[in-house]
């Protein structure tokens, strides 16, 4: 396959699965810049790994593994600062006086949510909440299904309990 | 706050915030950008570190060889053969970061990969370093020896050559042991925080 053709499939495939990009950008970095490195970080992996993809797992578990090994696996995260509702940025309090303050409201609520979980609780709830199947979630996490019944367990209780402290 | 309430958060996480490297021709770009994770940063600066002492041991190999009227060009090839010892421990750091990540693999898969071989790179690392020490000293014993240089004229004074080569393996032991332990903790200072995640991420994979 010629250049030009790897790079319109690949650009097909980052616009049809940008939501997956996205959400683990969210999920693990709370400023916009974080979010931007961590996108672009995702994108290059993506795109070293795109000539080895052979369809021999599902393309969203394929992307959800590159995504998830990078933003759990890169280093310069240690460094990255949680950042809880009670102190996001002037530039979220502006946000929310305009329309899409419910959105907003919402995100900072995940962000809260999962402040507490760890980077591996992090990625099992991202798998459940995207209504992902336990053999799916064992595909991408190499975590067995007995395991990540109780791992989800214990995160539930783990955000019912922060939520409590919350309100 | 309920899961369900979080689901529907979840699911316009992905539509806000929309960042503007989804144009097409920006998107196209960012393939192209050197990657910023830390073993390609790593890679990076072996890179340099190689061609940096590439270049001095060839300005001082040719200076050792013109100089002193060729007389010393010994010093030239002990310098060349710390840069081929250097090459091949390049050449098995590369082989090693080239094999730490498999970003396709399985997460736990991928993280037990760069577990093991950043500990194999970490070992290598306090080898090498601690191996300087006597390899260069010995050049340098030699290279006194045999071309009968004399430094630190005092050592020698009043010493038999026996005398003196038992100091001198004193002093390389002790020599080679500050550099073990200097490696050790910078070693441990580069990476040691970097295992220890690691190490917990997969034990929490695993409990």
């Amino acid at each position: 396959m010629a250049t030009d053709q790897i790079q319109e499939r690949f650009l097909e495939l980052i616009q049809e699965n940008a939501g997956i990009i996205h959400k683990v950008c969210h999920l693990y970095c709370h400023s916009a810049q974080d979010r931007q490195d961590l996108f672009q970080e995702i994108i290059v992996q993506l795109w070293k790994a795109f000539p080895k993809f052979r369809n021999e797992s599902k393309i969203s578990t394929w992307m959800y593994r590159i995504a998830l090994n990078t933003a759990i696996s890169d280093f310069r995260k240690q460094q990255r600062r949680i950042i809880t509702t009670s102190e996001l940025p002037a530039e979220s309090m502006e946000l929310q006086e305009h329309n899409i303050l419910e959105q907003k409201e919402r995100l900072a609520l995940l962000q809260e949510a999962v402040t507490h979980l760890s980077d591996i609780e992090k990625a099992i709830l991202m798998l459940y909440l995207e209504e992902n199947n336990y053999q799916e979630m064992e595909e991408v996490l190499g975590i067995g299904q007995a395991n990540l019944r109780v791992k989800i367990n214990r995160i539930k209780e783990k955000l019912r309990r922060h939520t409590g402290q919350m309100q | 706050m309920e899961l369900e309430y979080l689901k529907e958060a979840w699911k316009k996480a992905g539509e806000v915030d929309a960042m503007p490297v989804e144009e097409k021709q920006q998107l196209l770009l960012l393939p192209g950008t050197p990657s910023q994770s830390l073993v390609s940063k790593i890679r990076r600066n072996l890179f340099y570190e190689l061609l940096i002492v590439l270049v001095c041991v060839t300005a001082i190999a040719v200076f050792y060889f013109v100089s002193f009227g060729g007389r010393l060009q010994e010093v030239s090839w002990a310098y060349i053969l710390l840069a081929i010892l250097f090459i091949s421990y390049f050449y098995k750091k590369n082989k090693l970061l080239k094999a730490m990540q498999c970003p396709a693999c399985q997460v736990k898969y991928n993280l037990s990969l760069q577990l093991a071989t950043l500990e194999k790179y970490v070992r290598l690392y306090l080898i090498a370093g601690t191996a300087m020490a006597p390899v260069v000293m010995l050049l340098f014993y030699l290279l006194l020896h045999y071309k009968h240089i004399i430094i630190f004229a005092s050592a020698y004074a009043g010493k038999e050559p026996s005398a003196f080569a038992l100091l001198y393996l004193l002093i390389t032991v002790i020599f080679t042991i500050i550099f073990y332990f200097f490696n050790r903790w910078y070693a441990g200072r580069l990476y040691g925080r970097h295992i220890q995640k690691l190490k917990n991420l997969l034990l929490e994979m695993e409990e």
